[in-house]
C-alpha cells in the first residue's frame, strides 16, 4: 500500500442474507481527498461506508487500511434517541474517547479543548450547555458531525449527512465539509451531488459495484448520457 | 417527632437502607430507562422470588438465593441473539412468571410455617437488619464502583451502541457491565420497596431528574436525592399508618411526579401561548 493512500477495496463482496448489496469492488482512496458516493437507493453506498468503518465485515474479499488509520462516521439515521440527558459539549466530547477504557477516565483539557474547537468549527457556539433534545435536525446534524471531527479519525464516513436539512442548514454543512477536507480524509454518500462536485475531488458511482471516477465533472457527463456498470 | 423516629434502631437501618437503595436507584433507573429495559428489569426483579423461595426452603439466606437467579434470568436474556426468532421480551415474560411460580412452589415445599412474603413482594424497609445492611451496602458499593469506573464508555454505549462499535469501545464488557449491574441493583430495591414495586422506584426519580437536567450525571445524581426524599417520606408515613413501606413510597413519588410533570406541561404550553401573541 502507497503511503499517500488511506483505504484499498480489493475484490470485496458483502451480502444480507440472500442478497448480495455489493459485489466485484475494487477501489482505493488517497489522503485529505474528498470523495463523493453516488448512486440509485438500493445501490449499496450506506452498505460501503458500513464496510469502510468497520460496523461489517466483508463476506469475501479484502479491505486494507493505512497503519494507523482511524474511521469516523456519521450515520444517516441516528440510532439515538434525542431524549437522552446529553449536553452538545458532552455528545462532542464523545469523540474524543480512546479505544482502550481508562478505569475511573475523566476527560482531559486537552480533550476538552478539542472539543470546544469542533464546536466552534461546527458553527455551534453558544450551545454547549444546550440539551441535544433542544436543537433543530440541522443543528443536531453539525453537532454529530462535530463529535466526528473532535476524534482522532482521519477518513470520516458521511452516509447522506444532507438528508432531511433545508437548503441553509444544507449550504452551511457544505460549507463544514470543505473546511474539513484540509485536514481529514472524507468520503460522502449523497443524493445531493450538484452541490458536492464543487468541492469534491474524486467520485464513485455504486450500483451493486463501484465505479471509480477521478473527476466528478467526468461522472457528470456521464450521468446525463446514463450510465451503464 | 424526627428525634424520636431516630431513636429507634429499625428506624437507623431503615434510613441507612433508603441512603443505599437511593444511590442504587439513581445508577441503575437511569441505565435502564435509558437504554430501554424497564421491561426486562421487571422480569429480572420477579424471577429472583424464585431464588428468595429455594433460600427459605434450604434454610439459606433468601436474598442470596434472589441474587443468583436474578443474574441467572439478566443472562439469559442478555445472552439471546438478536436475530433470534424468540425475543427478548417474550423470554423476559417467561422468566418472570416461571420465576413466580418458582417461588410459591418453594415456599409451598418448605417445612413448618408458611413464611409471610409480603416483605418481598411490597417491601419492608422498616425490618432491615444491621446484618442485612451490610449485603445491601456491598451490592451497592459494586453498582458504585462500576458505573463510576466505566462511566464515560458507559454513557457513550447507552446513548449510541452503533457509534461506540465504530469507535472500537468494547461494547460487549459494556453488554456485561449491565446485565450484571441489573441484577445486583435490583436485589438492593426488592428489600426496600419490594418485588412487584421495584420498577416504580428505578422509573420515576429518574424521570423526574430528567424533566429538569440535561446530563446524565445530574440526572443520576439529583435521581438519588429524589429517591432518598421519596424513600425518607415512605417509611415515616410507613411508620404512623402501618402499611407497608413500599406502597407508601411508590404512591408518594408517583403523586409528586404527577404533580410535576403537568405542572411543567402546564407552564411550557402557557410559554408557548405567550410566544405566539407577542
Amino acid at each position: 500500500m502507497e503511503k499517500s493512500t488511506d483505504i484499498i477495496f480489493r475484490d470485496v463482496r458483502f451480502c444480507y442474507g440472500e442478497v448480495c448489496a455489493v459485489q466485484g469492488v475494487n477501489f482505493s482512496l488517497r489522503g485529505k481527498e474528498l470523495t463523493v458516493l453516488v448512486g440509485p437507493n438500493g445501490g449499496g453506498k450506506s452498505t460501503l461506508i458500513k464496510l469502510m468503518t468497520g460496523l461489517i465485515k466483508p463476506d469475501e474479499g479484502r479491505i486494507e487500511f493505512r497503519k494507523g488509520l482511524e474511521v469516523g462516521y456519521v450515520p444517516q439515521n441516528f440510532a439515538f434517541d434525542t431524549a437522552f440527558p446529553l449536553t452538545v459539549e458532552d455528545l462532542v466530547l464523545q469523540g474524543t474517547l480512546q479505544k482502550a477504557i481508562r478505569p475511573f477516565g475523566r476527560y482531559s483539557y486537552a480533550q476538552k479543548a478539542k472539543a470546544r474547537s469542533a464546536i466552534i468549527h461546527a458553527g455551534l457556539s453558544g450551545c454547549e450547555n444546550r440539551g441535544i433534545g433542544q436543537l433543530s435536525g440541522g443543528q443536531l446534524k453539525r453537532a454529530v458531525i462535530a463529535r466526528v471531527f473532535a476524534s482522532d479519525a482521519n477518513l470520516i464516513a458521511l452516509d447522506e449527512p444532507d438528508a432531511g436539512l433545508d437548503v441553509e442548514a444544507a449550504g452551511e454543512l457544505l460549507t463544514i465539509l470543505n473546511e474539513m477536507k484540509q485536514h481529514k480524509t472524507i468520503v460522502i454518500a449523497s443524493h445531493n451531488i450538484s452541490q458536492l462536485f464543487g468541492i469534491a475531488e474524486k467520485a464513485l458511482y455504486v450500483n451493486k459495484t463501484v465505479r471509480k471516477y477521478d473527476s466528478p465533472a467526468e461522472l457528470k457527463d456521464e450521468l446525463k448520457g446514463g450510465i451503464s456498470l | 417527632m424526627i428525634d424520636a423516629i431516630l431513636s429507634y434502631r429499625f428506624m437507623q437501618n431503615a434510613l441507612y437502607a433508603a441512603l443505599l437503595a437511593s444511590v442504587v436507584t439513581g445508577i441503575i433507573g437511569t441505565i435502564a430507562i435509558e437504554k430501554k429495559l424497564i421491561s426486562m428489569s421487571g422480569g429480572i426483579a420477579h424471577a429472583s422470588f424464585g431464588g428468595i423461595g429455594l433460600g427459605y426452603l434450604l434454610g439459606f439466606e433468601p436474598i442470596w438465593g434472589g441474587l443468583v437467579f436474578a443474574v441467572a434470568a439478566s443472562g439469559v436474556i442478555s445472552r439471546l441473539p438478536k436475530n433470534s426468532r424468540l425475543k427478548a421480551d417474550t423470554m423476559v415474560g417467561i422468566l418472570w412468571s416461571f420465576g413466580m411460580a418458582l417461588g410459591i412452589l418453594f415456599i409451598t415445599l418448605a417445612p413448618g410455617y408458611m413464611p409471610d412474603m409480603t416483605s418481598y413482594l411490597f417491601g419492608d424497609i422498616l425490618s432491615v437488619s444491621s446484618g442485612f445492611l451490610v449485603y445491601i451496602l456491598i451490592f451497592t458499593v459494586i453498582v458504585a464502583a462500576l458505573f463510576m469506573m466505566l462511566f464515560h464508555p458507559l454513557v457513550l454505549y447507552l446513548f449510541d451502541e452503533e457509534y461506540a462499535r465504530a469507535r472500537g469501545i468494547n461494547v460487549r464488557l459494556m453488554e456485561w457491565v449491565v446485565y450484571l449491574m441489573l441484577p445486583i441493583g435490583i436485589i438492593v430495591l426488592v428489600k426496600v420497596v419490594g418485588i412487584i414495586l421495584t420498577i416504580a422506584l428505578m422509573t420515576i426519580p429518574v424521570s423526574i431528574a430528567k424533566l429538569y437536567f440535561n446530563s446524565v450525571g445530574k440526572v443520576v445524581g439529583f435521581s438519588m436525592l429524589f429517591s432518598f426524599v421519596f424513600c425518607a417520606a415512605g417509611l415515616t408515613l410507613a411508620y404512623y399508618v402501618n402499611i407497608p413501606s413500599g406502597v407508601c413510597i411508590v404512591i408518594i413519588s408517583t403523586v409528586v411526579y404527577l404533580l410535576l410533570m403537568f405542572t411543567r406541561s402546564g407552564i411550557q404550553k402557557r410559554r408557548h401561548r405567550q410566544k405566539i401573541h407577542s
